[in-house]
């Protein structure tokens, strides 16, 4: 309690208890509680011109709109186009001296455009605090703070209740993508992989692509050092390749493959079609290996010309080195 | 009774998120506090909703600092303005990775006191200021950039991603103070890294200060880890050692070229046994 009664002390040295001066408390209160019926609720802005001093100062003055009187009511009509019935609620109002705290919350129907989103139809309900000062009777000074952030949540729909802290995320919500929808396509040897999740989507969990692979081509013996990989054959005669174990799997549709780290593995085409596999990978990432190294191009359907000549092995394998990855090259 | 409500929101401010002693919070809030604002995932009630912010701030802005702008006060209640000033040094907030900015921003509640413990609040933060400024474009080659830089690659060495080196590190990275045997550029410096992650766990190194100016960059910060492997011949003590360490980074072309970097390696070998402590008397 030591620490208290020396806050208690400092306290009343701070807030000068001496002289603080007449009181217009009560009639301040009265002010804001006129001035939020008329001037918000009613939309009544010849009241702002009677209330605001003409020098008044916002400091927290939405960004864009004007100093002053003009901006105090370009606010009001933004706010009141968008939402027409806003009814706030002052669910505190303090005085003291010549500052008044007010906790409020306002209720209203999107109807019209709001920061870039055209009406929902949503009723909608948020938190604010404003601090102010009055002198000589008008509002000479604000402070204050709405929960906009939760607000847009409200009208982006995910159906929250109003939170003071709110957190964007990709993960609070379930995403879905449609069949040629690709996060970074690309084609290496042969092979075209639409990245359907990046490290970026999954908090670097896992890396998933879809792979098509023609005739004959395939991926070179390989060794992962860090992740393991998985396969779900959706088309197409494959050859598996365990290349630690010296063993050969023949292997087609609704086959499941695992892949530990630490294994060399390849895989072929072996059949006369076009073959397409499910590929998951563990921790996520690949995606940037197959962007150094092999083609990147937008449209699925038109992919660029294959380059032409030799590849260019050792070029592949430094990149791969940074992946972790070891090939197994001509050179050895 | 006003007297008390904003004394005790006073030591709240200046003790437990000024300077981190949140032992005190038995003796300003009361067990059974509500916030009616606490963020989500959090926990709304008892002394593990107030720790909760604060450590949250504080854990992604080290340097936190707020400052009472307004106290008003009425019956048992008193509502607070206040300025947050503070360095984006640490973990990542709403999302965003440490970017080095220094931001600043309001926030204002109402508390309620009974039988002289603050038992309810409700909470505004103005977060949508704090997300611009943490999402502001900032100019290449800016102080602010390279204090970003030094930022983010100090936070990969955090997290152990060292491939995200490439980003912010040139390859003929210059470490002026290169342990024994340490290979040349980015790669020796990666080595290094191994070297203390191996021997001590979840290592977090935070920056307490940082400060840019032409070319250069200097951290002042504490690293912390669990000693849970061999270091330097030491076999684990399974003890959380914290130790200090001070960094210069030069900067140039928007990679980072130059280190100077000392820890406090006595301190540390102290703290594991490798070297005696010397007694008090």
């Amino acid at each position: 309690m030591d620490s208290i009664n020396r806050a208690l002390q400092a306290e009343k040295i701070w807030s000068g208890e001496t002289n603080p001066g007449p009181d217009h408390s009560d009639k301040n209160i009265e002010l804001v509680k006129r001035f939020f019926e008329e001037v918000w609720n009613k939309g009544n802005l010849s009241l702002v011109d009677e209330v605001l001093a003409p020098d008044y100062e916002d400091y927290n003055r939405p960004p864009g709109t004007p100093r002053g009187l003009k901006g105090y009511k370009a606010n009001v009509n933004m706010i009141r186009s968008a939402f027409p019935d806003i009814r706030f609620t002052l669910d505190q109002v303090f005085a003291e001296n010549d500052h008044v705290a007010i906790r409020l919350t306002g209720h209203g129907t999107h109807k019209g455009n709001f920061m870039g989103i055209p009406p929902t139809g949503k009723q909608v309900s948020f938190g604010g605090m404003t601090f102010i000062r009055i002198q000589d009777g008008k509002v000479a000074e604000r402070w204050g703070i709405s929960d906009i952030p939760g607000l847009m949540q409200q009208l982006g729909g995910n159906g929250r209740p109003p939170s003071a802290i709110q957190v964007k995320s990709p993960y609070d919500h379930v995403s879905f993508m449609g069949p040629k929808d690709s996060k970074s396509t690309t084609r290496v040897l042969g092979v075209t992989n639409l990245c359907k999740a990046t490290k970026d989507d999954t908090r670097g969990i896992y890396s998933l692509f879809v792979s098509t692979v023609p005739p004959g081509e395939g991926v070179p013996i390989h060794t992962h050092w860090k992740e393991d990989e998985a396969y779900y054959l959706l088309e197409g005669e494959w050859e598996l390749y365990d290349d630690t174990n010296k063993e050969t799997m023949t292997l087609g549709p609704e086959n499941y493959v695992y892949v530990p780290m630490r294994t060399s593995h390849g895989f072929k085409n072996v059949g006369d079609k076009p073959g397409r596999l499910v590929l998951i990978i563990t921790p996520g990432g690949l995606e940037g290996f197959f962007e150094g190294i092999g083609q990147v191009f937008d449209d699925p359907d038109n992919p660029p010309p294959a380059p032409s000549g030799p590849p260019d092995f050792a070029r592949a394998a430094q990149i791969a080195a940074k992946y972790n990855i070891t090939f197994i090259t001509p050179e050895g | 009774m006003s007297d008390i409500a904003k004394s005790l929101y006073r030591t709240f401010v200046e003790e437990v998120i000024n300077k981190a002693k949140y032992d005190l919070i038995p003796e300003i809030f009361a067990e059974d506090y509500l916030d009616h604002n606490a963020p989500p995932g959090a926990p709304v009630g008892g002394y593990d909703a107030i720790r909760a912010v604060p450590i949250m701030f504080r854990g992604a802005f080290p340097d936190v600092h707020f400052v009472i702008e307004d106290m008003i006060s009425q019956d048992d209640w008193v509502a607070t303005r206040v300025t947050g000033n503070a360095s984006h040094l640490g973990k990542p907030f709403m999302g965003i990775e440490p970017t080095g900015l220094r931001v600043s921003w309001s926030s204002m509640g109402f508390f309620r006191v009974a039988n002289g413990r603050i038992v309810e609040h409700y909470g505004q933060p103005d977060l949508g200021s704090l997300h611009a400024q943490l999402t502001r474009k900032i100019e290449p080659g800016s102080l602010d950039h390279n204090r970003f830089i030094v930022s983010r690659y100090v936070y990969a060495t955090n997290i152990g991603e060292l491939d995200r080196f490439d980003e912010y590190v040139d390859p003929g990275f210059v470490d002026h103070n290169a342990l024994p045997g340490q290979r040349p550029g980015v790669d020796g410096l990666k080595d290094a890294y191994r070297m203390f992650s191996s021997a001590f766990s979840d290592l977090w190194y935070t920056f307490e200060d940082l400060v840019a100016e032409n070319d250069k960059v200097v951290g002042r910060g504490v690293i912390e880890g669990k000693h849970t492997g061999s270091f330097m011949g030491v076999p684990p003590t399974n003890k959380v050692i914290r130790w200090t360490g001070t960094r210069i980074f030069r900067i140039v072309n928007q990679k980072v070229t130059d280190g100077w970097i000392d820890l406090d390696m006595f301190g540390m070998m102290m703290q594991i046994g490798a070297i005696p402590v010397p007694s008090a008397s």
